[in-house]
């Protein structure tokens, strides 16, 4: 496949023949003002969508050369011109320009003699130069598979099409998230336990969180984190699940974990006895609540460390991310719609079904500011 | 404990065979040779021991646990054995049906 | 976990224990796993060994003196699960299941350079042979095709070999050139690597063939039967005079000079030949070289070029005592360089478990100078059907269908043989030289081969336990042949 690109420049009546949807709730909206929110997000087999949030309608959609299957987690260079995504089931790192869709960057992970997987592993530096990644390695050899020692990888954003590793550290296994520092110096590594490492030597600087945890009372938690989602605040927020002793009894508890990429601050708190899953979550602007999605749509209040309202979904969605004003909540992931939901009310607002329909999955839902 | 004590390597996991049930545990999982490495028995049964808090529909997760090995039991290996299992079926609710069984190369 | 009453017996076809001065060893045939057992497993087993079997219950009574029950009950259970204890009525040996072999990643060809050679061994198996004037040289289109095939069935590998072989493959040395520098350009483009090697007789060797096989890496091979008396009986010249002088000289002339890779020797023991410790000490002590692989000739009794049948078990019995020599030199952190020896310790320290006696036919073909596709090189110019050829291509059919048969142990000894997943029916040739028939058991060894795996075993415990560090600086993990 070229990089060809897929121009969609809709308004409302080309939107309806191309088989959108808007659930009629609530006054029709304003054409996006520039410097609205854009939404990222991408579908099988191969798309990358980019919505306008204001007029809940695709603003572009670009298909990925060589995704082969699917495109999983999503990061944004921090000019917000490139996407970089993990694509043909985990072996590549593709980029591709956010404006003309052509593919900028690509990073074949696996060579003939070795396969590689980079289980959803990606970061891009606060600089832009540079994108970060995690390698699992597997030796095929003519009659058995050596399996060799996962490995921090670095690429040069520069580097174009063939790009090639410019340097690499060992790694823990079991990572599953990176993320960089706004610092330009450390990332941290998340997985089995939180890690934060150097960039430019790979040296680890300190080990934390979750393996270490240790809140009395509490039993070690369990985390499913593949969403790297910190915008807008810079924080990262995760559901985190626990249980917690009381005497001879034990109560299944969720607890919110919030990770300040700037300041390096972690913290828990436990907001409710395990009721509903909580795949990911989003805090606000101005950081009063988190919102978590699965099956139900969660608001939890930040400042009185409890559950603030709970709504149910259609379906289950897997990605949440919120509007620059805080007013509206994004959800995205699993089937190929994008819901629009009042962030106060929890109210849907409106649904857009993706050109083609084909399912997000495991994609990543990026917001980004207009131009 | 084993009376047998091991000579060689392969009588080392021999034993670990027998004691863990015919599991032969060599390296953690992460190293994805194929799906038959991991296993996550999230799907049938949800933590709470119904199925209400599974993934609603079904086909709202098919392709999120399916792609990174989530089912190896139940799903065709398209991480690295059979990556075209989906190729033409892009949305789970709507071409499930399309979706077959895999069957080994001659 | 077994039933109280079910009578349990001792399965010999599954379990063979070896006993050694210092302990006893335990042989898992299914796996070749190979254990220490102590003196309540022992006791455990002899009591499973009376037809009938025993009952857990049993068990756990006649031993409940010396051994608590409950010690007894598990070990049982884990015999059971390791299918050496069985319900007594219902032994059966535990065998691979049958596998269809459909693909041919070829690893290693051979290629027959030239029919002809300056030498008249006496034993020498090459049907075709004849004299190099009258020999049938291989062309270098055919040669080139051969390299072909490998590197389109090898395409998987990263690394692929080229054998050269004969007669004598000296005798066509500007074809083995050119297929060298051809397959190396052909190797590369396509980014794989190839290792060359040569078995020779050395009567042909000058520096400057050294200075070029040292250069290419080739693995040398010299066909060599030990001092000059035991030398001269077999090797001889087309005019019939002994060889050693000049072979003594060429090699020491290779020794000093090779550094590439480690050259070895191959002895032919032909009749008469059974001094294995005089060759092995001329051989590697005085003359240097780094091993010593020894292949005795049993293909036909009859034959006065062959060992007889006494002669054969004196050649296991100085295998024995050289191995024990191998063992303390283990011991020492130094490898004797008997080369027999090596293997069987090989074997046993990766559990190599064998369904098939040798790569031939799965991972190595033998090319003639008509471009014909055969089992191995020693069956070059015999009768044996061919399996395709150069042009055509590998008969998968006829080849698998040989495979095939090969690998399917029903109804022979081999079904229910303690080492048969280490000696897997032995060597097509050597059957098909003896009883005309390449699948036919190698009978006439078996239990020669079996006293030399209880032996190996005991080498092996024993090195294991006062030396373990031997194997992993010793022993190079080899992939077994796909």
């Amino acid at each position: 496949m070229t990089s060809a690109m897929i121009f969609l420049r809709l308004g409302p009546r080309a939107a309806a023949a191309t088989g959108i949807l808007l659930a009629a709730v609530g006054l029709a909206r304003a054409a996006a003002a520039p410097g609205g929110d854009l939404l990222v997000t991408a579908a099988k087999p191969d798309r990358l969508f980019i919505i306008d949030a204001a007029t809940r309608s695709v603003r572009a959609e670009h298909r990925v050369p060589g995704a082969d299957g699917g495109i999983s987690t999503i990061v944004i260079s921090p000019d917000q011109r490139t996407a970089y995504a993990l694509v043909d089931r985990m072996e590549r790192i593709v980029g591709i320009d956010l404006g003309t869709g052509r593919e900028v960057f690509r990073a074949d992970l696996s060579s003939a003699a070795e396969r590689v997987k980079d289980f959803f592993a990606l970061a891009v530096t606060p600089d832009g130069k540079e994108l970060l990644a995690y390698e699992l390695p597997t030796l095929l050899k003519a009659s058995e598979y050596v399996v060799e020692e996962p490995r921090f990888v670095v690429f040069s954003t520069a580097a174009g099409l063939g790009a090639k590793v410019l340097r690499s550290f060992p790694a823990p296994r079991r990572i599953h998230m990176l993320l960089t520092r706004p610092n330009g110096r450390s990332f941290y590594a998340l997985g089995f336990d939180l890690y934060e490492y150097d960039l430019k030597s790979g040296k680890l600087l300190g080990t934390r969180g979750i393996q270490q945890w240790q809140i009395p009372d509490h039993v070690q938690p369990d985390l499913l984190a593949f969403w790297p989602v910190t915008e807008p605040t810079g924080i990262f927020t995760s559901p985190i699940y626990t249980e917690v002793k009381k005497g001879a009894e034990s109560t299944p508890t969720t607890s919110l974990m919030s990770l300040d990429l700037k300041s390096g601050d972690l913290s828990y708190f436990d907001f409710e006895p395990l009721s509903a899953l909580i795949f990911s979550t989003i805090l606000s602007p101005d950081r009063t609540h988190a919102y978590g999605v699965y099956t139900t749509l969660t608001s939890v209040d930040m400042v009185g460390h409890r559950l603030a309202k709970r709504v149910p979904l259609d379906h289950t969605f897997y990605d949440v991310n919120v509007s620059s004003d805080g007013r509206e909540i994004y959800l995205a992931g699993t089937n190929c719609d994008v819901g629009f939901y009042d962030s106060t009310s929890l109210e849907k607002k409106a649904i857009l079904k993706l050109p083609g329909c084909g399912d997000q999955a495991l994609s990543t839902l990026r917001v980004i500011h207009g131009r | 404990m084993s009376e047998l004590k091991p000579t060689n390597r392969k009588a080392e996991l021999l034993l670990e065979a027998v004691a863990e049930g015919h599991v032969a545990e060599v390296l953690a999982m992460e190293t994805v040779a194929g799906c038959a490495t991991t296993f996550d028995p999230g799907w049938e049964v949800d933590p709470f021991g119904g199925v209400a808090s599974l993934c609603q529909p079904m086909e709202a997760d098919l392709y999120g646990c399916s792609d990174p090995c989530w089912w190896p039991a139940q799903v065709p290996d398209t991480m690295t054995t059979y990556p075209n299992w989906d190729a033409g079926k892009p949305s789970a609710p709507a071409d499930w049906r399309e979706l077959d069984a895999v069957y080994p190369k001659k | 976990m077994p039933t109280m009453h079910e009578r349990l017996e001792w399965n010999p076809w599954n379990g063979h224990l070896v006993h050694a001065d210092a302990g006893d060893y335990l042989l898992h045939v299914p796996t070749t796993a190979v254990f220490g057992v102590d003196a309540m497993a022992l006791e455990v087993i002899g009591l499973c060994r009376t037809q009938g079997g025993r009952s857990v219950d049993d068990l756990t009574d006649a031993l409940a003196a010396r051994f608590e029950p409950s010690r007894v009950r598990e070990f049982v259970a884990e015999l059971r699960t390791l299918e050496l204890l069985q319900p007594s009525g219902s032994l059966r040996p535990i065998n691979p299941a049958a596998v269809k072999v459909a693909s041919y990643p070829l690893s290693t060809l051979v290629l027959n350079v030239n029919t002809g050679c300056n030498l008249s061994c006496t034993y020498c198996y090459k049907e075709d042979l004849s004299k190099p004037a009258d020999g049938r040289k291989m062309d270098f289109v055919t040669a080139a095709r051969s390299v072909d095939l490998l590197l389109k069935t090898g395409a998987a590998r990263d690394r692929l070999n080229v054998v050269f072989f004969g007669g004598e493959p000296l005798t066509n040395v500007p074809l083995i050139q050119q297929v060298t520098a051809y397959a190396q350009a052909e190797a590369n483009r396509v980014g794989k690597a190839v290792d060359f090697s040569l078995t020779t007789n050395a009567t042909l060797l000058t520096p400057a063939l050294v200075e070029y096989f040292d250069a290419h890496r080739f693995g040398i091979s010299i066909s060599m039967d030990g001092p000059k008396a035991l030398h001269d009986r077999h090797r001889k010249s087309v005019g019939g005079r002994g060889t050693y002088e000049v072979v003594a000289r060429k090699v020491r002339m290779l020794l000093e000079r090779y550094r590439s890779r480690p050259v070895g020797a191959r002895v032919t023991l032909g009749g008469g030949n059974v001094a294995v410790e005089a060759i092995h000490e001329h051989l590697r002590g005085e003359l240097g070289f780094h091993e010593v692989g020894y292949a005795p000739v049993t293909s036909g009794a009859d034959d006065a070029h062959a060992l007889s049948d006494a002669e054969l078990a004196e050649v296991h019995r100085a295998f024995e005592r050289l191995g024990e020599d191998y063992r303390r030199a283990a011991l020492r952190d130094e490898n004797n360089g008997f080369s027999n020896m090596h293997q069987l310790m090989t074997d046993l320290h990766q559990g190599r478990r064998k369904s098939l006696p040798c790569g031939a036919g799965v991972g190595l073909l033998a090319v003639d100078g008509e471009g014909d596709l055969n089992l191995c090189h020693r069956f070059t110019g015999s009768d044996m059907p061919r399996f395709g050829s150069v042009t055509a291509g590998i008969d998968g059919e006829r080849l698998g269908a040989f495979l095939g048969k090969a690998l399917d142990r029903e109804g022979t000894h081999c079904e229910t043989c303690r080492i048969r997943n280490l000696c897997a029916g032995g060597c097509y040739h050597e059957s098909y030289a003896r009883f005309g028939d390449a699948h036919h058991r190698t009978y006439h060894y078996c239990d020669l081969l079996r006293r030399w795996v209880d032996f190996g075993v005991r080498v092996y415990g024993d090195i294991q336990s006062r030396n373990p560090s031997f194997f992993s600086r010793h022993l190079e993990p080899r992939s077994i042949p796909a």
